[in-house]
């Protein structure tokens, strides 16, 4: 049997390419909806790699809440009664996390120092935070040399600090840097660890509030909070104001990837129940916002199937049409063939086999308009995709199919043919 | 000894909506081992539906049809392919070749539906073809050979599956004098190999040589003579 469906190809092959213009518009159809469906595939598989690697980057037991200025006064009424501009979490909500009776893994608390540093003299520009062992974790910094800030270092309130390696290489320090004095307002901060960041996804910037700053200096919490405190002048507008914020940054970690959600919802209920109307903060929750990706890309995929399918469809339709002209004008050859012994059964494979050859070839040609559709057009888009084995067997498997459904009619009409008219068939 | 082919009272009626034509009208007739036969009439008499019936490509509407001995009227689609496939030799007035496949390929189709393998197909076809004197033709297209080309190639065709029975319908119908001959030359080769042959001709010269001449007429025989052995 096998030897015969090969030499049946072949035979299909020749002939499809004795009609070669005619064959090459038939399936069109089905070079468009395999393309499609390999396109479809790859640009969602991309996206959700994508966001997959930003929510691991970001963390999927995480739940981050950054301050957020949102204009206008709030805050305590304390803050108010002196002129302060507050905005941002409040060390109630905190405590109130704290309390509830939430199971937590950690509670790491993050401040942002207003204010200017320099190395050996030379300004700098850089973020300065307050920061605890934990949430450098949470940022996934690798230390290259020296030692992390401790805990130790917070309950002792050390003068020291992390710093990235570019920053001392910028600054032309050779050597590992350690020991190196950096000046934050009038405070000096030894360096004992020099930390590696990784590349942040965009989102990944974003939720980390990295900020525009090139260099992150990482000093610890306590010795933050004592030396600058919350408070800051009001930069720039020379209005002599001050702005509070008591924490920059929270991060929640969640001891099981199933509790996120429910202990987001709480936090998101204490938060709301203390700041009301006030969006001073955003809250980021990467395991809600994969679902939610998740979801997109589903109704994304099946839009894309139907898509697909349609063109599928056209492409059967017009696969149907050519192949009943096919067995119209070959008429004579069925008579012969039937003279010749072939059974039904014998031409209703012929050409359930020419047709199926056909709608492949749609197919192979499908897969490579569709790969170079995601080679050259998808970066262009800026799309991430990935190409999988699995996108172009499935195509390659409905082409196949669309072939067996649809050559099925013109194989039966062409079987049934009574061999005596077939043979007068002019 | 049982006659190779033999009608019984075989009747065909063809219907045409409300009309119904009676093609053959009871005919009774036996054909034997080696025989070669020829069959004459006027057009519309009967003659091609007689051999389609003889052929196994069409079934009498009443009567039997005994091939080798054995009744082949009622056989079922299947069936009949495989009588034709195994038994038959088509040779048409028309030459019917596949205009896309080569000489070697049209020639090996009976081979092909019999599940020779490619190998073997491809020797016993060159063997038919050289008999029948087209070796050099071999793998041409049917567009590129004369008609009597043509005729050869479907007689190849016709005995390389080496079928106990070769049918002839017009075969020189299409052809010019001098060709006719050739191809009736071949044709009483295979005689002489020991075949049976019916050939439907309008040629009585022709008719005349041959051992046996069965005369249709709507639908009925109205003659079958032997030649006299001399
Ligand atoms: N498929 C058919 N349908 C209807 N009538 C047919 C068909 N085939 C043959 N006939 C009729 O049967 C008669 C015998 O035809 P045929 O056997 O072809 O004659 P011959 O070959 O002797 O010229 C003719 O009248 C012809 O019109
Ligand atoms: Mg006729």
């Amino acid at each position: 049997m096998l030897f015969r469906l090969f030499e049946i190809v072949r035979l299909a092959i020749r002939n499809l390419g004795a009609n070669l213009i005619r064959s090459l518009l038939t399936l069109l159809g089905i070079v468009i909806g395999v393309a499609s469906v390999i396109f479809m595939m790859s640009v969602t598989a991309g996206a959700g790699q994508r966001i997959l690697e930003d929510m691991q980057q970001l963390g999927l037991r995480n739940i981050i809440i950054n301050s957020v200025d949102a204009g206008g006064g709030g805050g305590s009424p304390e803050a108010h009664l002196a002129e302060i501009r507050q905005y941002g979490l409040l060390n109630r909500d905190i405590e109130q996390i704290k309390a509830s009776a939430l199971d937590l893994d950690f509670l790491s608390k993050v401040h942002q120092v207003r204010e200017e540093s320099w190395v050996y003299g030379r300004e700098v520009s850089a973020r300065v935070i307050g920061v605890d062992p934990r949430y450098l974790d949470v940022l996934g910094l690798e230390l290259t040399a020296g030692r992390r800030i401790s805990d130790l270092d917070n309950l002792n309130r050390e003068f020291v600090c992390n710093v990235g390696a570019r920053l001392l290489r910028e600054q032309g320090i050779v050597g590992d840097g350690l020991g190196t004095t950096i000046q934050v307002r009038d405070r000096l901060f030894r360096v004992v660890g020099v930390v590696e960041q990784p590349d942040y996804t965009e989102r990944g910037e974003r939720a980390f509030a990295t900020g525009s700053e090139p260099h992150t200096i990482y000093l610890p919490a306590a010795t933050v909070m004592q030396v600058f405190g919350t408070d800051y002048p009001t930069r720039g507008e020379g209005s002599g104001g001050t702005i509070r914020v008591e924490v920059d940054q929270l991060v929640v970690g969640v001891p099981r990837e199933g509790a996120v959600i429910p202990t987001a919802d709480a936090i998101r209920e204490i938060l709301e129940y203390n700041h009301g109307d006030r969006r001073d903060y955003e809250m980021i929750v990467p395991k809600e916002l994969l679902l939610q990706e998740q979801r997109t890309q589903r109704v994304f995929a099946v839009t894309m199937i139907l898509v697909a399918s349609v063109s599928l469809l056209v492409g059967g339709i017009g696969i149907i049409n050519i192949m009943l002209a096919t067995v119209t004008e070959r008429t004579r050859e069925i008579g012969i063939r039937r003279a010749c012994g072939a059974r039904q059964s014998n031409i209703a494979y012929q050409f359930l086999i020419e047709t199926t050859t056909l709608a492949f070839i749609g197919g192979i040609m499908g897969a490579g308009v569709g790969i170079s559709a995601v080679r050259f057009i998808a970066p262009r888009l800026g799309w991430p995709s990935v190409i999988t084995g699995t996108s172009v067997i499935l195509a390659l498997g409905i082409s196949c199919a669309v072939g067996i459904i649809f050559g099925t009619v013109p194989a039966i009409k062409a079987s049934k043919m009574d061999p005596i008219r077939a043979l007068r068939f002019e | 000894m049982c006659p190779v082919m033999q009608l019984e009272s075989v009747e065909k009626v063809y219907r045409m909506g409300e009309v119904f034509l009676a093609a053959l009208r009871g005919i009774s007739i036996s054909f034997q081992e080696g025989e070669m036969t020829a069959i004459i009439g006027p057009s519309g008499s009967g003659k091609s539906t007689a051999m389609h019936i003889l052929g196994c490509l069409d079934r009498p509407t009443s009567g039997q049809y005994l091939l080798e001995g054995k009744n082949v009227a009622k056989l079922g689609d299947d069936e009949l392919s495989d009588i034709r496939n195994r038994k038959i030799g088509f040779i048409f007035q028309a030459f019917n070749l596949i205009p896309h496949l080569t000489v070697v390929e049209n020639t090996e189709l009976p081979l092909f539906y019999m599940g020779v393998r490619r190998k073997d197909r491809h020797r016993m076809s060159m063997e038919a073809i050289e008999m029948v004197g087209l070796k050099e033709r071999w793998h041409h297209s049917p567009a590129e050979l004369s008609g009597g080309e043509r005729q050869r190639c479907a007689i190849a065709r016709a005995i390389v599956h080496e079928p106990r029975v070769i049918l002839a319908d017009e075969p020189t119908g299409n052809l010019d004098t001098k060709t006719g001959k050739d191809i009736l030359a071949i044709l009483n080769r295979l005689h002489d190999q020991g075949r049976t042959l019916l050939v439907v001709t309008h040629d009585n010269d022709l008719a005349n040589q041959l051992d046996r001449r069965v005369t249709l007429r709507d639908g009925q025989i109205e003659d079958d003579s032997r030649k006299v052995p001399v």
